[in-house]
């Protein structure tokens, strides 16, 4: 059986609590989009699956383990980049001899690999001196490298130069394994929509949507189209203003693309919408 | 591999953090020299060389316990800092190995190089002098009677230092000599006013040789002291490590 990572309800700090009453389980294997408006609480979700925070009550559990714990049997297989993520003040090669000896399945070729696709030097020279796009590069290609099987990406197209974003893409897709999960916590929908699947979206301490792109299309379909769609017309859900015209969303599955910024905000504007829609199919928290 | 100690994660940490601060360490040592030759030559110019014979004695003494008490105010400083906290925190080793890895660094780590930079200062300082002025003064040896009677003292103090720069977020060298401060006084306070409530009556009563309390202070001190106050601080350090999120950054 596959080993989920469920989050179970919890009161964050217990002041102003960043969750209330939230229960996510997420299975390896699979790319997740965690989505959220600002204070939403990703980037708290992702520190708590990975033991940088504790939570005030309620269970958490990663890979098995309870995260808080920190065992270095765990944390071996978690690696997380952060939004600000920055490099140490320390030359590239020395970077790698002091770390990687902690995680016994580091691939050093695999790990030059990653450099060279993202060109960036084997020799960097000192990582701080590099930039932030760059850093957060160099520490990604060092995190996939070690084989970590809950990698924890915070906006990781932040900094990142066009070019990289879709070689991100790619080497996310080719690292993904059945046992490996990725979560990855953006607003860059655009920028990688077509990667992640399922999509979880985070909304005033709870889960509103936890479903593949499959479920959701399968329950909903979108138009676009150049006037608004006549208020009150059967199974239309949600309708916003878009450049050039207007994105609808339908009740009923569709053959059409998913925009998963208008799917965001349909949720976000209407959270019935998702608990009506989604309910049936099991997806949704 | 145990998940709680393990002598071969605790030198790949040992390594982590020695890269982490080797240059730091050395750009001090450096400076500290340097401070050192300028002070030699001066001696040297005056032509006081025969009557400074306690020149790397003090050296030693003042690099220990000035670089080892500030350096160890700052030991935990990637676990309290906003960027840096995460790397600490992931770093794929146990509280205890990380804790043991900085205490290590900063006690025996720091006391062996020191020993080792004094000594070889000694020897290019007098090797000056000798060519130059035809004199030199004694070799700093590293097994120095006075330096190595001082080293208990120098670890009490370096005990309270690591425990200031785990507990505390910033400016951690002034916190805890402003706590010690207040902890003795606080104490010297209770002591005081034990001694004026009860120490009459006991001295009236038998010597007061004979009163226990003092025998107590006078036995007891020096245990506490020396044998219990260091591991007391390493250990409470521990736990503050064990407890550190990465909200606690600043």
């Amino acid at each position: 059986m596959k080993q989920r990572h469920g989050i179970g309800g919890f009161d964050l700090f217990g002041r102003g609590a960043v969750f209330k009453e939230l229960s996510l389980g997420l299975a390896p294997g699979n790319i997740y989009g965690l989505l959220g408006v600002n204070g939403a609480g990703k980037s708290t979700l992702l520190k708590l699956m990975s033991g940088l925070l504790f939570a005030a009550a309620g269970t958490v559990r990663s890979l098995g383990r309870d995260p808080a714990e920190r065992e270095p049997s765990f944390l071996l297989d978690v690696f997380v980049l952060a939004e600000d993520a920055q490099a140490p003040n320390l030359l590239a090669g020395d970077f790698v001899r002091a770390r990687a000896p902690f995680y016994p399945r580091f691939d050093h070729a695999l790990f030059e690999r990653y450099l060279r696709e993202f060109e960036i030097p084997p020799a960097a020279g000192n990582l701080a001196a590099l930039s932030h796009g760059q850093q957060k590069k160099f520490l990604l290609a060092f995190g996939l490298a070690s084989q970590a099987k809950l990698v924890l990406l915070d906006e990781p197209t932040n900094g990142l130069d066009i070019p990289s974003k879709s070689l991100l893409r790619r080497v996310i897709t080719e690292a993904l394994t059945p046992d490996r999960l990725f979560v990855i916590s953006t607003h860059q929908v655009r920028d990688l929509g077509t990667l992640m699947d399922p999509i979880v979206i985070l909304h005033q301490g709870n889960v509103l949507l936890n479903s593949t792109l499959a479920e959701i299309g399968a329950q909903l379909h979108m138009t676009q189209q150049a006037s608004p769609p006549t208020a009150g017309t059967p199974d239309l859900l949600f309708s916003e203003p878009t450049i050039g015209g207007f994105w609808s969303v339908w009740r009923g599955g569709g053959d059409g693309p998913l925009d998963l910024e208008v799917l965001f905000n349909a949720i976000v504007a209407k959270p019935e919408l998702a608990r009506s829609v989604f309910a049936m199919t099991g997806g949704a928290a | 591999m145990s998940d709680q100690f393990s002598l071969q994660r605790l030198s790949w940490v040992l390594r982590n953090d020695v890269m982490r601060s080797y240059r730091s360490a050395l750009v001090i040592s450096g400076t500290a020299a340097l401070v050192a030759v300028v002070v030699s030559l001066a001696i040297a110019y005056f032509g006081e060389v025969g009557r400074t014979e306690l020149f790397y004695r003090i050296f030693f003494l003042a690099a220990l316990f000035a670089w080892g008490t500030i350096a160890t105010s700052s030991s935990f400083s990637d676990m309290h800092g906003r960027a840096s906290n995460m790397a600490f925190l992931l770093l794929p080793a146990s509280a205890l190995e990380k804790t043991v890895s900085r205490l290590l660094i900063y006690t025996v780590g720091l006391i062996a190089y020191l020993l080792v930079l004094t000594t070889a200062l000694s020897w290019v300082l007098e090797g000056i002098n000798t060519l130059w002025l035809g004199q030199r003064r004694e070799f700093f040896s590293p097994f120095d009677r006075v330096a190595w009677l001082l080293l208990p003292h120098f670890i009490v103090a370096q005990a309270l230092f690591f425990l200031g720069a785990a507990w505390f977020r910033k400016v951690q060298f002034v916190k805890t000599v402003g706590t010690a401060i207040a902890i003795v006084l606080g104490f010297s306070a209770i002591v005081g006013v034990l001694g004026w409530m009860v120490g009459p009556t006991a001295c009236m009563n038998a010597s007061c040789e004979d009163f226990v309390l003092f025998e107590w202070l006078t036995d007891g001190a020096p245990v506490v002291y020396f044998y219990l106050l260091s591991p007391f601080c390493w250990f409470v350090a521990w736990l503050r490590v064990r407890e550190a999120q990465v909200s606690h950054g600043i």
